[in-house]
């Protein structure tokens, strides 16, 4: 006590540049803390899901909720994005009296790019949001401490089917929502672009390959793993009241938002870096 | 016979309901607004009330709304570049492409579905909050509309901030390409905002800041709508979270699509 009074005091001009310093750093490391503390959340999953799995009737219920009530929206909001893009690449494509390739690059751009990033972005709404609220409310009301009492593990029961059902129901919807984008993208331009249907597919498998359907699919898996993580990890890591669920499906929805998109440029890099490197190069 | 036409029955009510509120709320919103014109107490507390929602629901959002876009920005310069050169066989005109595709779409349609996620479901949780603790039933009861009271402050904050949001979004993605451009392709600046210039016309950013107007009345709507018809408990007001959720953001797809054909066909 002596000691630290008898200290001598720090000049002024010290520990206001620190404070600076700190203020710079604080949002930094606050993003690296909660990237660390995501990662490892990630990494107990994959523990427990490395033993053998039993709860298959949790499972079946995930993907009916996770994957069969959204099929409806998908088809819904395929058709439309399908249709946007397609207005979109005509207006472009119309000034170099392009319009051949209309079907080949909305086609293309649906299947690298806007399916999956359209299916992550409805299941991160509308699956994310949910499971947040669902497991932040079981924490809160020490259903989750109950669920151990009982010798089962939480995470095993409650994270790994959720994983389970979507990762696969990503890959389900986005082939769906491939498939209506591109349906619904040669109808708009059959009957407002003036690009008729033979016309609409016949640069289509040309400019679609296989690689890049494998590529969507990649990243659609990806997009299913960081949606499932997130609100898991927020769910899970909620304590207090109701106010406090309220607040970790505010932060999910803002992370997964921001998290999507992020990921989605990384990945568009290394898919550019990849295709260069192993595919044009043959 | 009766289960067939449910879905449908259901949707034409749910859809009135809106309209409904969507009406009541521009109403009040006249309302207000001669009151303001009338006293001057009642202008300050209008004002205040107006700028407190815009804090919570503008300001609050700034960092998502720009992150998201500045990576749109960004992965949009990469795709259109692997695009167009498989099908042009250059780049050149990838800056005009990404400019255009920005400026028409991503710069009204993306801050518009991250709101929809942000603000419409804290609006829902919100107003479902105060629907199951009976504190909307008690503002009817002291005669207080909660048309009035909740939901057009939040109608304008929300209307004003996305404006405000997508005319700035529209600038950081715009900045965000250029800067991935410049590393990608070896686009200069100046070239960027040169070919970007003669592909852009007035009217695109017009368009664009016309579908945040829209977005940005949506929004609160659907939200206060899944708000006050929430039933049951602390479940009851996360379902209402999610429906609005998703609902605000296929609004949001469907009428941007017919905004844009409308813009084709007109402009």
């Amino acid at each position: 006590m002596e000691q630290a009074l008898s200290r001598p005091e720090t000049p002024a001009w010290i520990s206001r540049s620190a404070a600076l310093v700190d203020a710079f750093w604080r949002p930094f490391a606050g993003f690296l803390d909660e990237l660390g503390r995501l990662l490892r959340f990630l990494g107990e999953v994959l523990r427990a899901g490395r033993s053998r799995h039993q709860y298959w009737d949790v499972v079946r219920y995930q993907l009916y909720q996770v994957g069969w009530q959204s099929v409806p929206i998908a088809i819904l909001a395929g058709v439309f994005v399908g249709g946007i893009f397609a207005i979109q690449i005509y207006e472009n494509l119309f000034q170099f009296g392009a319009t051949a390739m209309l079907g080949g690059i909305s086609a293309s751009i649906t299947v690298r790019e806007v399916g999956p990033l359209m299916i992550a972005l409805l299941l991160g709404g509308r699956i994310g949001a949910f499971t947040t609220a669902e497991l932040g409310t079981m924490n809160v009301t020490d259903q989750i401490d109950a669920m151990r009492c009982l010798a089962t593990d939480p995470i095993k029961y409650l994270v790994v089917p959720r994983y389970y059902a979507l990762i696969l129901m990503s890959w389900v919807l986005t082939v769906i929502g491939i498939v209506i984008g591109v349906l619904g993208a040669s109808v708009v331009s059959w009957f407002i672009c003036n690009v008729n249907f033979y016309l609409f597919f016949s640069n289509v498998a040309s400019l679609v390959d296989l690689y890049s359907f494998l590529s969507g699919l990649v990243k659609s898996m990806c997009f299913g793993v960081l949606v499932s993580t997130v609100s898991c990890y927020y769910g899970f890591h909620t304590h207090g009241g109701a106010e406090d669920v309220g607040r970790n499906v505010n932060k999910t929805v803002v992370v997964l938002g921001i998290g999507i998109l992020a990921l989605d440029y990384v990945l568009a890099i290394l898919n550019d870096a990849i295709y260069a490197a192993f595919v044009a190069a043959r | 016979m009766h289960s067939i036409a449910a879905p449908f029955l259901d949707f034409g009510r749910v859809l009135g309901q809106m309209l409904r509120l969507y009406v009541e709320s521009l109403a009040y919103l006249a309302v207000t607004i001669k009151e303001m014109a009338m006293s001057r107490k009642r202008r300050l507390a209008v004002y205040s009330s107006w700028m407190e929602q815009i804090y919570w629901i503008g300001n609050k959002s700034v960092s998502i709304v720009l992150s998201t876009i500045a990576f749109v920005g960004m992965i949009s310069i990469v795709e259109m570049s692997y695009q167009m050169n498989r099908v042009l066989h250059s780049t050149d005109f990838v800056p005009g492409f990404a400019a255009l595709i920005i400026f028409r779409e991503f710069a009204s349609v993306i801050p518009a579905s991250m709101m929809a996620g942000k603000v419409g479901a804290g609006i829902t949780a919100e107003v479902g909050s105060m629907q199951i603790t009976e504190q909307i039933d008690a503002m009817r009861l002291i005669s207080l509309n909660p048309v009035k009271y909740l939901v057009v402050p939040r109608f304008v904050a929300c209307t004003v901030s996305l404006v405000l949001l997508s005319s700035i979004a529209s600038l950081v993605a715009f900045a965000t390409a250029m800067a991935v451009t410049s590393h990608k392709l070896g686009i200069s600046p100046e070239m960027f905002i040169n070919t970007a210039l003669f592909f852009i016309k007035p009217e695109d950013i017009w368009i664009n800041l016309f579908k945040a107007f829209v977005f940005g009345q949506i929004i609160p709507i659907i939200a206060a709508h899944y708000g006050f018809h929430t039933r049951g408990g602390a479940e009851g007001v996360g379902l209402a979270c999610t429906k609005s959720v998703v609902y605000s953001g296929l609004v949001i797809v469907i009428l941007d699509f017919y905004i844009t054909w409308a813009a084709t066909v007109f402009l």
